[in-house]
């Protein structure tokens, strides 16, 4: 014993990976589990922030320079198929404003102040992506002061991308819906078919072959077909009812013949995005 | 190395830190693909240049310490992988220094062991907390193998500007 003490640089090293050991199993509880990191964590967070978007600056111009010559050398084809949408999509904004408006009127008859549905819009850029990526996460410009919370979900462009991870003063971390974190939390999803019947599930995981999210924990005996559209359930944390998530793309059954899982496909390129829009609910509730 | 040419080096580390995000994030759909994925390590890059280039200076130690917790902080939250791993690594290229010559070619050598040792080290970290994505075949065929190719690569490319930089401050210019 008295020859094991006497080692100096074993002690040393034992103590480097108690130490280390700590400090990730105490970091880890804290992320996964408290709403906001300790202040200390919070503040180099927040000043990282900033350096990052100096850095990243030069960086996100050139990006955004890029994107802006693809649009360019789309702008006739994208022109043509826009147009024909042109005349369906106004006669759906004004059916839209219509419903808006009864919905309203209902609703105040019967003296609901929010739904699963309603939510507000906090609009924020990414600033940097973690570069060993098996986490799926990425860093944006807006935390607890824009009223960004620790879940929230993370739409850009089409569809529903991920959710708050950690949040810090000013800034804050989003997992990717196609994270491979076991101990993330689920997105509640539902599938609407071509009959108007909503199927219950959650997106459990990602299909990296296909680019696809696999939906599970379906237990329903409506049909399943391709096409079909897949939004948010609003069951559970503190994701509204309806952000379009993506499309069925194939459906696996089980041994009974009922779906076991689903693959529906992203509305949105987990891999390009600039700009991100953080989704705050009316209804709060965990 | 005085602590003017000390500090220098730090501010390039921290401008390497973020760049490795800045990188990513710009370059995600040609870095992140279903068929690879690159994870930049600038940051790695210059530690190594920096600690086989240079004669030693134990300040190196702390200076790794203290950026690995800062990377763990702001690319994870996960604190401790990175912050064990650059200081190993210093200590390491500081040991092995004594034993081999200081040449391109060495230089190169070392970053490609570095890069397996942090990369697959904090992989199988994070597989250990269940936070991590591939199984170990995809990992080594899908991330450490283009990993490895990428940042090899890119450390011959400035390799020749690195060390011009770090003679150019060793001379006292």
């Amino acid at each position: 014993m008295r020859k094991f003490f006497a080692n100096k640089k074993l002690i040393i090293v034992m103590i480097i990976l108690i130490a280390t050991l700590s400090t990730v199993a105490l970091s880890f509880r804290v992320r996964e589990n408290r709403a906001a990191p300790p202040l200390v964590q919070r503040l180099a967070n927040d000043i990282s922030n900033v350096a990052a978007q100096v850095v990243s600056a030069p960086m996100v111009a050139v990006h955004a320079g890029y994107d802006q010559v693809g649009d360019l050398i789309n702008t006739y084809n994208e022109n043509q198929a826009l147009k024909k949408n042109m005349t369906q999509l106004q006669q759906t904004q004004a059916t839209n404003a219509t419903l808006k408006a009864e919905n309203k009127q209902l609703k105040k008859q019967l003296k609901l102040n929010a739904t699963l549905s309603d939510y507000t819009q906090i609009p924020a850029s990414v600033v940097s992506r973690q570069p060993a990526d098996w986490e799926n996460i990425f860093m944006i410009n807006k935390g607890t002061h824009s009223g960004v919370k620790k879940n929230m979900p993370v739409v850009s462009g089409a569809g529903l991308i991920g959710r708050v991870l950690e949040v810090h003063n000013f800034s804050a971390k989003v997992e990717l819906i196609s994270t491979a974190n076991t101990t993330a939390d689920r997105t509640a999803v539902e599938i609407v078919n071509k009959k108007e019947q909503h199927i219950n599930g959650i997106i459990s995981g990602y299909d990296k072959p296909s680019e696809t999210l696999l939906m599970t924990q379906i237990n329903t005996k409506n049909t399943i077909e391709k096409g079909d559209t897949v939004v948010t359930s609003g069951l559970g944390g503190l994701t509204p009812k309806g952000l379009f998530v993506g499309k069925v793309t194939q459906i696996k059954d089980d041994d009974y013949g009922r779906p076991a899982t689903v693959y529906v496909k992203p509305a949105t390129d987990l891999n390009d995005f600039s700009v991100v829009t953080v989704i705050s609910r009316a209804v709060q509730g965990e | 190395m005085d602590r003017r040419h000390f500090w220098l080096i730090m501010l390039w580390a921290v401008v390497a830190l973020f760049l490795d995000g800045a990188v990513t994030y710009a370059l995600q759909g040609v870095l992140i693909t279903p068929r690879w994925q690159v994870a930049p390590s600038f940051l790695l890059l210059w530690l190594v240049y920096v600690c086989y280039l240079l004669p030693t200076d134990w300040r190196m130690l702390l200076a790794g310490l203290v950026l690995g917790g800062v990377y763990d902080m702001y690319y994870s939250g996960i604190i401790g992988f990175y912050a064990l791993a650059f200081p190993a690594v210093i200590y390491g290229i500081r040991w092995i220094r004594q034993y081999l010559p200081v040449n391109g070619l060495y230089t190169v050598l070392l970053y490609f062991i570095s890069i397996v040792v942090v990369t697959s080290g904090v992989y199988f970290g994070h597989r250990f907390l269940g936070v991590g994505g591939e199984g170990f075949v995809g990992f080594v065929s899908q991330v450490l193998w283009p990993t490895i190719l990428v940042n090899v690569v890119l450390a011959g490319v400035l390799y020749g500007p690195c060390v011009r930089l770090l003679t150019k401050w060793q001379s006292g210019k």
